[in-house]
């Protein structure tokens, strides 16, 4: 067949293009444009003011004198740091947790179909609810206390602790299942088969465990973890209702800063500082997994 | 020395029986075969051997002692898994030696042990690759040697060769069975392919709807089965109905829509009971020759190759024949051909 090429001017051509980029932008704009508005502009903004810009009911300047109370002020230094212990011990406790019940629910056994409900209910219950329902279970004056209060033996302090122990119990409570939602489904993605040559070939019951299952679930351990520290490292409910008065979760500073002293620039430089460490930890992940993943393949 | 024993082993998932009452006895250094189609209950009698799944009754005994009570990590059993099953996060070396390191083996020794299964495989030099770095052929060997390095008193294979193409099973096949002779080991072998079956055991196994239906070697299962689903199932042969006219001497004849014909008597048959013989393609011939001679002609004809596959009606009765002549004949053309002198009578 003859090919038929008809030459289009120059402006025509030109108009042409800048058409196509216009229905390009406009299809995109939805998605573009939710990620611009809720999540790029509040982050520069949030940014900009830990280092003294966009600020509010006084001149901004650029400055990081913020940064550098965070490094002087050990009421700052002391939220980051204890943000940080508790998000790890949450994350470690609840994934030791998570795998324990994530590989009994890959074998049979009778009532596991009533385990495997139970242990969702935590995912309905709002973090308040159970920061309640811990607070009126084991707080000092709580129905344990009590209870062992009639044959004289003292209930040890674990709300409102300094060691924020009744933060990491709620925690935990509230994030185990969500991490033995992402291990279950990885476990049973396993072959079988891999597990029967493991047992086959000589290996115990705890063995296969630390030799195959867990190895194998690196994937799904590394995501669960992630989801879980980066949520806890920036919680607020909780902390600030079982938390003690010092030290104070970071969020419940930022909080504090805004609400008590309108100190915007301060609670945007904590802001800044708990998002980065989320970044790094992101990145480190994706590190992380991409070797993971090559080794699996 | 390894002895290993089925007594009365049945299992069953749900309403559907799996494995009924399958007694067998595998002799020390024998190479066993389970043949059967697919959902026969094979596997599931390897993986009961090997400890994977709880039969509902019976025992399974090694050197007669019962190991009904030894869970799948104390059997000294070693599987070889239709999808190899090799761990993916550890390197062939690590693969091989796994079992030994979970029996507390000194690395040194683990060492030691799989360099020399990775020869036993001619697999030397790829300790360092991953599972996902090998083709189907070497995944394979590496399985073989993960199984044997252990030194297993009874290795299971379940259908290992399958995901292999044409060529390299067979060859594979007979690295196999050179191997197996050489360690000595009992073996139990899971296969629907009956050419696979045929070529590697010294017994074959039929099993059919969970049953063992006929054990024996691959000559006697072949040539004389006993029952009509090993007929069937090894092969392609022709069966034909008819009823015994006399009993004598071990032998009976057997009167059929295509003539007299003779056949060993296996078990006990009376005058006038209405038996099936079988017999294979390949002993028909074509043209006169000893035996009972019949006439008939050519339905269709296909060449395989090594041979020419017929369908020749004869009274009604379609006979297959494999001929391995030069002369290739036509659809429609009238032959004479040759009947065995002695077929086989099968049950059921």
């Amino acid at each position: 067949m003859e090919q038929v090429t008809v030459a289009l001017p120059q402006s025509s051509r030109e108009r042409i293009r800048r058409h196509e980029w216009l229905t390009d932008l406009a299809l995109l704009a939805p998605g573009l444009g939710y990620l611009l508005i809720f999540m790029v502009v509040p982050l520069i903004q949030v940014i900009l003011r830990g280092v003294g810009l966009l600020a509010i009911g006084e001149p901004s300047r650029l400055t990081l004198d913020f940064y550098r109370q965070v490094v002087e002020n050990k009421i700052l230094r002391d939220s980051i740091l204890f943000s940080l212990y508790f998000a790890l011990v949450t994350t470690a406790v609840s994934l030791v947790l998570a795998l324990i019940v994530s590989a009994l629910l890959q074998i049979q056994f009778p009532g596991r179909s009533i385990i495997s409900v139970l242990y969702k209910i935590p995912l309905v219950v709002p973090s308040l609810v159970a920061a309640f329902l811990v607070l009126t279970i084991i707080d000092q004056g709580g129905i344990i206390a009590r209870a062992l209060s009639r044959y004289g033996i003292e209930w040890p302090e674990l709300v409102h602790d300094r060691w924020g122990l009744g933060i990491i119990m709620v925690l935990v409570w509230h994030n185990v299942p969500i991490m033995i939602v992402i291990l279950s489904a990885v476990m049973s993605a396993i072959p079988q088969d891999i597990s029967a040559a493991a047992r086959n070939l000589g290996a115990t019951p705890w063995q296969v465990f630390s030799n195959i299952t867990v190895p194998l679930s690196l994937p799904g351990i590394s995501a669960a973890s992630l989801l879980v520290f980066i949520g806890v490292f920036g919680a607020f409910s909780i902390p600030s209702l079982l938390g003690a008065p010092y030290p104070s979760a970071i969020s419940v500073i930022m909080s504090n800063e805004v609400l008590e002293r309108a100190n915007w620039a301060q609670a945007s430089a904590l802001g800044t500082i708990v998002t980065a460490v989320s970044a790094v930890v992101l990145y480190v992940y994706y590190r992380l997994i991409r070797r993971q993943e090559a080794a699996l393949r | 020395m390894a002895r290993l024993e089925l007594r009365e082993i049945s299992k069953s998932f749900g309403r559907a029986v799996a494995v009924d009452r399958v007694t067998l006895e595998v002799r020390d250094g024998e190479f066993l075969t389970l043949l059967g189609p697919s959902g026969c209950g094979k596997t599931t009698t390897l993986r009961i051997i090997a400890g994977l799944i709880d039969p509902d009754e019976g025992e399974v005994l090694l050197d007669g002692k019962p190991m009904q009570h030894l869970p799948a990590h104390r059997r000294q059993t070693a599987m070889v898994f239709q999808s190899y099953a090799l761990f993916p996060h550890m390197t062939v070396h690590d693969n091989i030696g796994f079992g030994l390191r979970m029996r507390g083996m000194p690395p040194e020794r683990v060492g030691q042990r799989v360099d020399d299964a990775l020869a036993l495989v001619e697999l030397g030099g790829l300790g360092d690759r991953y599972p996902r770095q090998l083709s189907g052929g070497q995944q394979q060997r590496v399985a073989v040697a993960r199984a044997i390095v252990t030194q297993p008193k009874v290795l299971l294979f379940d259908e290992p060769l399958s995901n292999l193409d044409a060529k390299l099973r067979e060859r594979l096949r007979l690295e196999l069975r050179a191997l197996q002779q050489r360690l000595g080991v009992t073996t139990v072998y899971v296969t629907h392919d009956q050419a696979e079956a045929l070529a590697l055991s010294d017994r074959v196994a039929v099993m059919f709807l969970g049953r063992v239906v006929e054990i024996g070697t691959p000559r006697e299962v072949y040539r004389t089965p006993r029952s009509r689903v090993t007929a069937e199932f090894l092969g392609v042969t022709n069966l034909l109905e008819g009823h015994v006219t006399a009993v004598a001497d071990g032998r009976c004849t057997i009167q059929t829509p295509l003539g007299t014909l003779e056949a060993n008597v296996a078990s006990p048959v009376r005058t006038g009971e209405a038996v099936t013989l079988s017999f294979r393609p390949e002993d028909i011939r074509i043209g006169r020759s000893e035996g009972h001679t019949i006439t008939g002609r050519i339905i269709h004809a296909s060449y395989l190759g090594s041979v020419t596959d017929y369908v020749v009606e004869s009274a009604g009765i379609m006979l297959r024949i494999h001929d391995a002549g030069t002369s290739t004949r036509e659809a429609g053309e009238e032959i004479t051909v040759t009947l065995p002198p002695v077929a086989a009578i099968v049950q059921g």
